[in-house]
C-alpha cells in the first residue's frame, strides 16, 4: 500500500472521524480539517494527493474552497459530499471541476472508488 | 345572583354580545318581570279612550252645572237645561263613534303592514312555554339550559307545543311556499331536530332579555334547509307571549360565503402548516443524516480492520466507540425535535374554555345538521380561565365532536350530543358525551394508540394526538363507556395558580 495523503475538510467531527478510520484502514495517510481556510494555511508546501470537502460549512463553503483549490493547485483531485444533494449545486461542483459528488450517508465503497479512480489519474 | 342571570345567553349569531336580561329582569323571586307584570295597554288606545271619557264627564258637568244655574230661576230654565245636557251626551257619543272608527282603522294598517312589510314576519303563540318557565320556576328550577340540557326530550316536548299563528306574504314568498296555512301550526314542523337555538330562546326568556337574535336553519316547505337569522322583541307581560312577533332574514348566502372565507382560512393554516413541516423535515433529514453518515462509515472502517490479514482490534474498537457515541447523537435529535413538536404549546394565553367550546361547535355546525345530531351545550357560571394554547384546544374539542357524531350515525332516535363545562379540582373539565354505540371494554385503551381507526381511510391519529396535547396542557383526556348507551370523553385543562 502506498501511503498517498487524503484531506478531509468538514465541520462535523463525527464524520471526520469515521472518515479518518476508513480511510486509514485501506493504508491511506489523513489529514484532518475543520473548515477550508485551515486546510488551505496547511496545505503548503506540500499539498496532499486528494481533497474530499463538504460543502454546508460555516465561513467558506465547500465549493468555494474548491475554487480556491483550483486556482493554486490546477491538478489536485476534489471529492465533494453534501447532506444536499441538489441537482445545482451538483452541476457548480462538477463544472468547477470535481472528481466525485457524493451525498450523505454514503458507503465507504462509494467514496474508496472515488479515490482510486482519481489517484490513478494523477497517477 | 342567580345562575341564569350570570350565565351569556349563547347566540348563534356572531358578535352579538348575549342578550343581557332587562333592567331587574329576575326580581328576587327568581320570576322574570314578564310573568307578574300587569297587561300592558296600547299607549295610543289608552290616551283616545281618556279623551272619550273626559267627552263624555265634561257634558255631564256642563249639563249638571246649566241644570244648577236654573234652580233658582222660574222652571222656564230647566228646558234649555236639559237641551244642553242631551246635545252633550249625543257630542259625547259621536265623539266616542269616531274613535271606534280609527281603531279599525289603526288594526287595518297595522296589519296591512304586517302583510306588506319587505321582510319575514312571523307572529307565534309561546303561552305554553311561558307556562312552562313559571312552572320549572317554581319548581326551583331556574337554569334552563342545565335543565334542557339534562331533559333533551322535554325540550322538543315543548317545541311541539309553540305554534306559529301567521306569516306574511313576503315569508310565503322567502320560503317558497303557496300560502301562510302551510306554516300555520307547531314550530317544530320547519325547526329540525338539529336545532340548537331554540333551548336559547328559551334561557333569553326565562332571564327576562328585552330581545333575542340567533341564527337558525329551517326547513321550507319543498324540504330544502335555509339559514335564517331570527330577531323577536320578548313579550314584557304573560299575554305578550300569545303575539310574539318574530323577523327572519335569509342568510344562506352569507352563510355559504363565510363558509368559504373559513375554508380558505383552513385551507391557509394548513398549507402554512405543510410548509412548517418541509422546513422541518429538511432541517431534520439534515441533523439525523450526518450522525448517520458517521455510522455508516465507522461500521465499514471497522469491517475492514477486522478483515485485514491481520486484524487491528485496537483500530476496530475505536471505530465501534465512534460509532456508539453518533448512534447517541441521531437519537438525541430525534427527542429534541419531538419535544419541541409536542410539549410546548406556542401561543398560550388564558382561554375562556366555554367561549373555545361554542366556537367548535359552530365550526362543525355543518357537519353536525348534515348528520342529524342535537347538540346541547351547558357550562357552569363563572368557570376560571386557563392558560392554553385556543387553537389546539378547539382542534381537540372538533374531534371529539366529530367522533361522537360518528359513534351515532346508525342510531335510529334522537342523536344527542352533549358538550358540558363545569369546574373541577383546580381544573376546568370538559365532558362530551353522545348515546352511541359505545366502546367495548377491551378497545379502551386502545382507541388513545395512533394508527387505531374503525373508518375506513382514517389514520387513527385522532385521539392519539388530542391525548398528546392535553397532556402537553398539563391535563388528562379519558372516557367512559357503555356499550349500547354511548360514551363520555373528558379532560381537564389544569387552572394556574
Amino acid at each position: 500500500m502506498d501511503a498517498r495523503v487524503i484531506a478531509v475538510v468538514d465541520d462535523d467531527q463525527g464524520i471526520r472521524m469515521a472518515l479518518r478510520s476508513l480511510l486509514r484502514s485501506v493504508g491511506y495517510t489523513v489529514q484532518l480539517f475543520a473548515d477550508g481556510p485551515s486546510f488551505l494555511a496547511d496545505a503548503d508546501p506540500t499539498p496532499p494527493d486528494c481533497l474530499v470537502t463538504d460543502i454546508q460549512m460555516p465561513g467558506m463553503s465547500g465549493l468555494d474552497l474548491q475554487r480556491a483549490v483550483r486556482a493554486r493547485y490546477p491538478h489536485l483531485p476534489v471529492i465533494i459530499v453534501t447532506a444536499f444533494p441538489e441537482e445545482a449545486i451538483r452541476k457548480q461542483a462538477m463544472a468547477d471541476g470535481a472528481r466525485c459528488f457524493l451525498s450523505k450517508p454514503f458507503d465507504s465503497e462509494a467514496i474508496l472508488r472515488c479515490l482510486t479512480e482519481a489517484l490513478d489519474e494523477t497517477g | 345572583m342567580r345562575a341564569e342571570t350570570a350565565k351569556p345567553v349563547f347566540s348563534l349569531w356572531p358578535g352579538q354580545p348575549g342578550a343581557a336580561p332587562a333592567e331587574g329582569g329576575t326580581p328576587s323571586t327568581g320570576m322574570p318581570a314578564w310573568a307578574s307584570a300587569a297587561r300592558r295597554a296600547p299607549g295610543r288606545l289608552t290616551a283616545l279612550g281618556l279623551v272619550a271619557l273626559g267627552f263624555v264627564l265634561a257634558a255631564a258637568v256642563g249639563g249638571y252645572l246649566l241644570g244648577l244655574a236654573g234652580d233658582d230661576a222660574p222652571g222656564a230654565w230647566h228646558l234649555p237645561a236639559i237641551v244642553v245636557g242631551v246635545l252633550a251626551v249625543c257630542l259625547a257619543l259621536a265623539g266616542s263613534g269616531l274613535l271606534a272608527l280609527r281603531l279599525v282603522r289603526a288594526e287595518r294598517r297595522a296589519l296591512a303592514i304586517f302583510e306588506r312589510a319587505g321582510v319575514s314576519l312571523w307572529e307565534e303563540d309561546w303561552s305554553p312555554v311561558a307556562q312552562a318557565i313559571i312552572a320549572l320556576k317554581r319548581a326551583g328550577i331556574h337554569d334552563m339550559q342545565t335543565h334542557f340540557t339534562a331533559h333533551p326530550d322535554a325540550l322538543r316536548a315543548l317545541r311541539r307545543q309553540v305554534t306559529i299563528r301567521n306569516v306574511n306574504a313576503f315569508t310565503v314568498q322567502m320560503m317558497g311556499a303557496r300560502s301562510p296555512a302551510d306554516f300555520i301550526g307547531p314550530l317544530d314542523r320547519i325547526l329540525p331536530d338539529t336545532d340548537q337555538t331554540f333551548v336559547q330562546w328559551l334561557v333569553a326568556l326565562a332571564a327576562g332579555a328585552p330581545v333575542f337574535r340567533s341564527e337558525a336553519h329551517i326547513t321550507r316547505p319543498d324540504g330544502s334547509v335555509i339559514d335564517t337569522l331570527f330577531a323577536a322583541e320578548l313579550p314584557s307581560d304573560l299575554d305578550g307571549f300569545r303575539h310574539i312577533i318574530v323577523t327572519a332574514i335569509d342568510i344562506t348566502g352569507y352563510k355559504a360565503s363565510h363558509a368559504r372565507l373559513v375554508a380558505a382560512e383552513t385551507e391557509l393554516a394548513r398549507a402554512s402548516r405543510v410548509i412548517t413541516v418541509g422546513t422541518l423535515t429538511a432541517s431534520l433529514a439534515h441533523e439525523v443524516n450526518s450522525p448517520l453518515s458517521a455510522i455508516v462509515l465507522n461500521a465499514e472502517a471497522c469491517m475492514r480492520w477486522l478483515r485485514r490479514p491481520v486484524p487491528e482490534i485496537a483500530e476496530a474498537e475505536a471505530a465501534i466507540a465512534q460509532l456508539m457515541q453518533e448512534a447517541t447523537r441521531a437519537r438525541d435529535v430525534v427527542a429534541r425535535t419531538r419535544s419541541f413538536l409536542s410539549n410546548t404549546p406556542r401561543h398560550r394565553r388564558l382561554v375562556d374554555l366555554a367561549e373555545t367550546a361554542r366556537d367548535a361547535i359552530m365550526v362543525v355546525g355543518r357537519e353536525m345538521r348534515e348528520l342529524g345530531i342535537s347538540v346541547h351545550f351547558d357550562a357552569d357560571a363563572g368557570l376560571p380561565r386557563v392558560s392554553a394554547d385556543a387553537v389546539q384546544i378547539q382542534q381537540v374539542l372538533v374531534n371529539l365532536l366529530l367522533n361522537g357524531a360518528q359513534a351515532m350515525s346508525e342510531v335510529p332516535g334522537p342523536r344527542d350530543l352533549t358538550i358540558r363545562l363545569h369546574a373541577a379540582a383546580e381544573a376546568v373539565q370538559v365532558d362530551v358525551q353522545d348515546c352511541g354505540c359505545g366502546i367495548a371494554a377491551g378497545l379502551m385503551e386502545r382507541i388513545f394508540m395512533p394508527f387505531q381507526t374503525t373508518r375506513p381511510g382514517g389514520m387513527g391519529m385522532g385521539l392519539a394526538i388530542c391525548r398528546n396535547c392535553i397532556e402537553s396542557h398539563g391535563g388528562r383526556l379519558w372516557a367512559d363507556s357503555t356499550p349500547g348507551q354511548g360514551t363520555t370523553f373528558h379532560f381537564t385543562l389544569p387552572v394556574q395558580g
